[in-house]
């Protein structure tokens, strides 16, 4: 086994965001009684997956494939995580696999957790690259050769990337940057690979998460859309954001023109870019939106640009038709 | 929170006589044709929880949440759609999509049209409980009215990888919880009975048999055995018969 492969990709990407969350927070370490939440499509598949086809092809010695790959890719991320940030063997540890849903399905699960479970969470997303998904989306031909391009009428597919976003949340804390005023999750029961055309399913999450954030419609500053940039997401998601709006503008941006779509930890690292946002007053414009989807017809953000924003709803969109939304409030 | 449903079914995914892969010809569902092992142990399950809990649940399938836990997921999927891909060159869709995690709880909703909140927990030997909790968080906050859990394991080939030479049991429990609305409950006898069965039990951790690590044993969990008990309880009081099979095999049963 070489070594290239005992390096821990999944690891070290949530290591590097959990720590910086953390000193941020002004966290020493993880306690005990501190959640932690992990969200991930595929893990530590990076591993096993390479470790497996060398299993297979006898490359790989199956003694050694069961001893150290045999189960990689969930529960034991999470375990390494906390013990890799001072924490002990227990603790509240939670792995959520909905998906391109995970991260900010998360995000709302750990709000939960806050109001009985424990005072403190650490919740995050962490996503690597891998065989399994990089062929896997191109044999669904979801790629796009190109940056992808949000919302926009040539738009030809998304682009798979990696990476982890993290946040501590607290129940009671004096010095906060953002607040999770809300969420909702529901499902389109509609079709393992594409969302239902009319956002339905979607459209019931974002109203779900407004509701549990007391918050109306009106009232909503920003919108980070799930915007993958290709032909089918971005048309179901522009009907729902559509029915929900009713006419209202309001401006709408992806950033996965310039950071991909890292799946199950793309709701975290968005939401990290939206507490960002929010705090320096501007919002983040959708790089590769050029020209209108006359089918999608949205107020679509092209720049950053300044903007007082108090409330911003993200949206995310998952396989299986599982569709999570989170309102950030400041 | 009260338990409105129960079942689970079981199989060893080795020993003699086993037909652990699909059904040949047409006597399988057609519904099913491109379902994974988990997915059809997965059905088979919710089916059966979801008719014994069709009267409190009614027909508003869009405040029923739906939480898969599975520790394996689809790593049996995985394999096969890699090992296509090194072989041949060739990235089959179908197999890619069947292989993510949330493959099982993705197919369910459709199968079953749950248009609720979806989750799919992999937390180990402590997915049985994180799902229960959530379960409850969800439908305390709002999110929905009542809650299928369904923990599934299969892992055919990595237990072929791990252990050849031993038994590791496959399959699925699930679990109807509802919220506790009195009102509500108190127009069916069925449901009071049934809430006897919540206990602490089903919230313990899947006990990993050593020799088995990491792989899970479906059956070992409270989790498991309170669906199991839930299940008979109520087929006795229906008059069914007990019958809990393998959802991939044409002749055998399992009686649990």
């Amino acid at each position: 086994m070489s070594g290239e492969w005992g390096e821990n990709r999944a690891l070290n990407f949530a290591l590097s965001a959990a720590r910086a969350a953390m000193d941020e927070a002004g966290w020493s370490g993880l306690h005990e009684d501190d959640g932690l939440i992990l969200a991930t499509t595929t893990g530590q598949y990076l591993m096993w997956d390479q470790a497996f086809i060398g299993a297979a092809t006898g490359v790989v010695r199956r003694e050694e494939f069961v001893a150290r790959f045999l189960h990689q890719p969930f529960g034991d991320l999470a375990r390494r995580i906390r013990l890799g940030l001072g924490g002990s063997e227990r603790g509240f540890d939670s792995v959520v696999s909905t998906a391109c849903a995970a991260g900010t399905q998360a995000l709302g699960m750990a709000t939960m957790w806050l109001k009985r479970r424990c005072r403190r969470v650490l919740v995050g997303g962490v996503e690597v690259l891998c065989p399994l998904t990089v062929e896997g989306f191109r044999s669904l031909q979801l790629l796009s050769k190109n940056p992808a391009r949000p919302f926009d009428r040539s738009r030809g597919g998304i682009n798979l990337s990696e990476g982890a976003g993290f946040f501590c949340l607290e129940r009671e804390s004096k010095r906060s940057f953002a607040r999770v005023s809300g969420f909702g999750f529901t499902s389109d029961a509609y079709h393992m690979t594409s969302p239902h055309p009319d956002g339905a399913g979607s459209l019931r999450a974002m109203t779900r998460a407004l509701q549990s954030a007391g918050l109306d419609v009106n009232e909503v500053d920003w919108v980070h859309a799930h915007g993958t940039g290709s032909l089918h997401n971005d048309l179901a998601e522009g009907r729902a954001l559509r029915s929900l709006f009713a006419g209202r503008s309001v401006p709408v941006s992806s950033t996965k023109g310039r950071h991909g779509h890292a799946l199950g930890a793309s709701g975290a690292i968005e939401c990290a870019l939206i507490v960002r946002a929010m705090r320096e007053g501007r919002i983040l414009g959708t790089d590769g939106f050029d020209e209108a989807d006359p089918e999608i017809g949205l107020d679509i953000a092209r720049e950053d640009g300044p903007l007082d924003v108090r409330y911003v709803l993200k949206n995310t969109l998952g396989f299986g038709g599982a569709n999570a939304a989170v309102v950030l409030s400041c | 929170m009260l338990i409105l449903a129960g079942a689970a079914v079981s199989s060893q995914s080795q020993g003699e006589g086993s037909t652990d892969g699909p059904p040949k010809g047409g006597d399988l569902n057609p519904a099913l044709r491109k379902a994974t092992r988990n997915m059809r142990f997965a059905v088979e399950c919710v089916e059966r929880a979801l008719q014994q809990a069709s009267n409190w649940l009614g027909l508003d399938f869009e405040t029923i949440a739906l939480i898969v836990g599975t520790n394996s997921g689809e790593l049996d999927t995985s394999a096969e759609f890699l090992l296509t891909h090194a072989k041949s060159g060739l990235a089959r869709p179908l197999l890619f999509q069947n292989s993510l995690h949330n493959s099982t709880a993705g197919f369910l909703s459709i199968h079953f049209g749950l248009r609720g909140p979806i989750f799919t927990i992999s937390s180990g030997e402590r997915t049985p409980g994180d799902c229960v909790e959530l379960a409850h968080l969800l439908m305390e906050s709002g999110q929905c009215r009542a809650a299928v859990v369904v923990l599934v394991e299969s892992h055919k080939m990595l237990a072929e990888l791990a252990c050849p030479s031993e038994r590791l049991a496959e399959g699925a429990a699930c679990l109807v919880f509802g919220a506790g609305v009195d009102s509500e409950l108190s127009a069916s006898s069925d449901v009071k009975c049934e809430s006897e069965f919540l206990s602490e039990d089903i919230t313990t951790e899947y006990q990993v048999r050593p020799e088995f690590a990491p792989l899970i044993d479906i059956t070992a969990s409270g989790f498991f055995r309170a669906a199991i008990d839930w299940s008979r309880s109520a087929l006795q009081r229906s008059g069914a018969a007990v019958v809990l099979r393998s959802p991939d095999r044409q002749d055998g049963s399992h009686g649990l």
